[in-house]
């Protein structure tokens, strides 16, 4: 990692516009578990354990995908990408260094996310375990989001589009019509830990996970293989595509 | 001694478009101008030779290594690139603060106030990029660039949209680093502020080397080139008859008190016309050339690519 890099990265991710557009995004699973309960009185941990797993898989993966995707995205079209570029650092080195960056910006919403989600759990009566296992899925998931958009970013102009095909087509939809795409799916991994963390969760979480397994080094190892792909498609890029 | 920048039969192209045809030259120490009109294909040659762009074909060296495989050679370059592509969040302190601790300067503090200096641009150091003037902004790039001290600087229209007084003094100091031993590379289709700064200059029309010399040179290297002369004389619709009958005269237009001539033959003119006019009793009161300037090199250039 390079050190002035991941700041610089860093702090234009999470300037403040964005951040609270982004933070409100990731809130709504939270929101959704405090007007449910308030609603009918309290809410059990399947009721918490499903919301999640079905409005967090499109809110957190869309926060990913516009943190993550911006990563290069935003110098490449704007042109300052060069004082990056003509940086004597290696490019495995920037590969896995924008990665980091995005992995840490979209962790940060992501566990504000989750601390959200934790306290609205609380306040309806859903168990602190319950509301704990949702820090792993979404830092799990923050790692393999981001390892797939920072290069789908780079390579791809219009990224939110294309990101938005992934997450809304291809998890939503194909992977829950086509048996074994669901193994493609970031959100399934941490979904996978979750469910394994948690020991079930119910019929909206086998729903959401269909085929995969649940199991937490299964969805660790899934997400270290997208993560090596992402790296190594990064490094591979920059060595290999036109920067501007 | 080998030259720091060396291309050798670079190409580029986007699909059909050919950008950049079959260029093949150094750079070597002091201010070389890189010149041609919009979409001539500077900024591609530029990015090609910094390694941002990848050649479709041939090969480009900086000091000595291909800057895509071997990226330390960033250590000793330093490029602006063209408008105004800067991070607008970040003061210029900041900003120029960033390009040093990317090109891991020793003691960056000392580096980042010194480029500062260098530009004069103290004043204004804590303010955002975002509320700079053009002008200003282009300073502050410059001082990134020349934070690191790069051995080899190349900079795309520095001078767009800098004021007068701020042309002057970055002519100034890219003159001063040449004259310094660096390798200043710097495109523009400012033709006047080229011919300022540049010892050589590299001539581009739609992708292809036009020329390569001194103004100087780029002239006397077109000495086929029509001319026009401008000719003030007492009689000057009797000194148009006269000359329709000297060979090299191209095309003769009569403006009032003066006659413009086209000439493929200057020379020659210039030993004829004296006693055409004697032998006339016309009396010459000013003979003068109209397009001796980098201008009307540039634009012969132009037309003739």
């Amino acid at each position: 990692m390079n050190l002035a890099l991941f700041r610089h990265q860093l702090r234009k991710l999470l300037r403040r516009g964005r951040l609270i557009g982004l933070g409100l995004l990731a809130a709504v699973p939270a929101l959704v578990i405090f007007v449910v309960g308030s609603a009918t009185g309290s809410v059990s941990n399947q009721e918490l354990v499903g919301i999640v797993a079905t409005v967090g898989a499109t809110t957190f993966p869309i926060a990913a995908l516009i943190l993550a995707g911006a990563t290069l995205r935003d110098e490449k079209d704007d042109g300052t990408l060069a004082y990056l570029y003509l940086a004597p650092i290696p490019r495995p080195i920037m590969a896995l260094t924008s990665i980091g960056a995005a992995v840490a910006a979209t962790a940060l919403v992501g566990l504000g996310a989750a601390a959200l989600v934790l306290v609205a759990g609380l306040a309806v009566g859903a168990d602190l375990a319950v509301g704990l296992a949702t820090f792993p899925l979404y830092l799990v998931t923050a790692v393999g989001y981001s390892a797939l958009f920072v290069p789908v970013g780079y390579l791809i102009p219009r990224v939110i589009l294309t990101g938005l095909g992934y997450v809304i087509v291809w998890e939503q939809i194909v992977a829950r019509l086509v048996t074994g795409v669901a193994n493609t799916s970031v959100w399934r991994f941490g979904l996978s830990i979750y469910s394994d963390i948690i020991e079930g969760g119910g019929n909206e979480l086998t729903l959401a996970l269909g085929p995969v397994t649940p199991g937490t080094w299964g969805g660790i190892t899934k997400v270290a293989a997208v993560l090596t792909i992402g790296w190594s498609a990064l490094t591979y890029s920059l060595h290999r595509r036109d920067a501007l | 001694m080998t030259e720091p920048i060396q291309l050798s039969d670079v190409s580029k192209w986007f699909g059909q478009k050919v950008a950049v045809s079959d260029v093949t030259l150094t750079f070597g120490a002091g201010v070389t101008g890189l010149l041609g009109p919009n979409g001539a294909g500077k900024t591609t040659l530029i990015r090609v030779m910094t390694g941002l762009q990848r050649p479709s074909a041939g090969q480009v060296t900086v000091l000595g290594v291909d800057p895509r495989r071997n990226v330390d050679v960033y250590g000793r370059l330093a490029m602006v690139p063209e408008d105004e592509a800067v991070y607008t969040h970040l003061t210029a302190r900041q900003f120029i603060r960033l390009n040093a601790d990317l090109r891991k300067v020793e003691d960056p503090a000392a580096a980042v106030t010194r480029a500062i200096a260098t530009v004069e641009l103290e004043d204004s150091a804590g303010r955002a990029l975002e509320g700079f003037s053009k002008g200003m902004r282009q300073r502050a790039k410059v001082a990134a660039a020349l934070v690191s001290d790069p051995e080899i600087l190349i900079l795309d229209e520095p001078l767009n949209g800098a004021d007068p007084v701020q042309r002057a003094s970055l002519i100034s100091l890219f003159v001063r680093l040449g004259e310094a031993g660096r390798t200043v590379i710097v495109s523009s289709h400012v033709l006047g502020e080229v011919e300022r700064m540049a010892s050589r200059i590299v001539a581009m029309v739609d992708g292809r080397l036009a020329a390569i010399g001194t103004v100087a040179q780029l002239r006397a290297a077109m000495t086929d080139r029509p001319r026009m002369i401008r000719i003030d004389a007492d009689r000057p619709r009797d000194l148009a008859r006269a000359l329709m009958a000297v060979d090299g005269v191209d095309g003769i237009r009569l403006r009032e008190s003066t006659v413009e001539i086209e000439t493929s033959d200057s020379l020659a003119l210039a030993h004829r016309l004296p006693a055409l006019a004697a032998e006339s009793g016309i009396e010459l009161r000013r003979v003068e050339p109209t397009d001796e300037s980098l201008e009307s090199v540039f634009r012969y250039l132009v037309g003739a690519g």
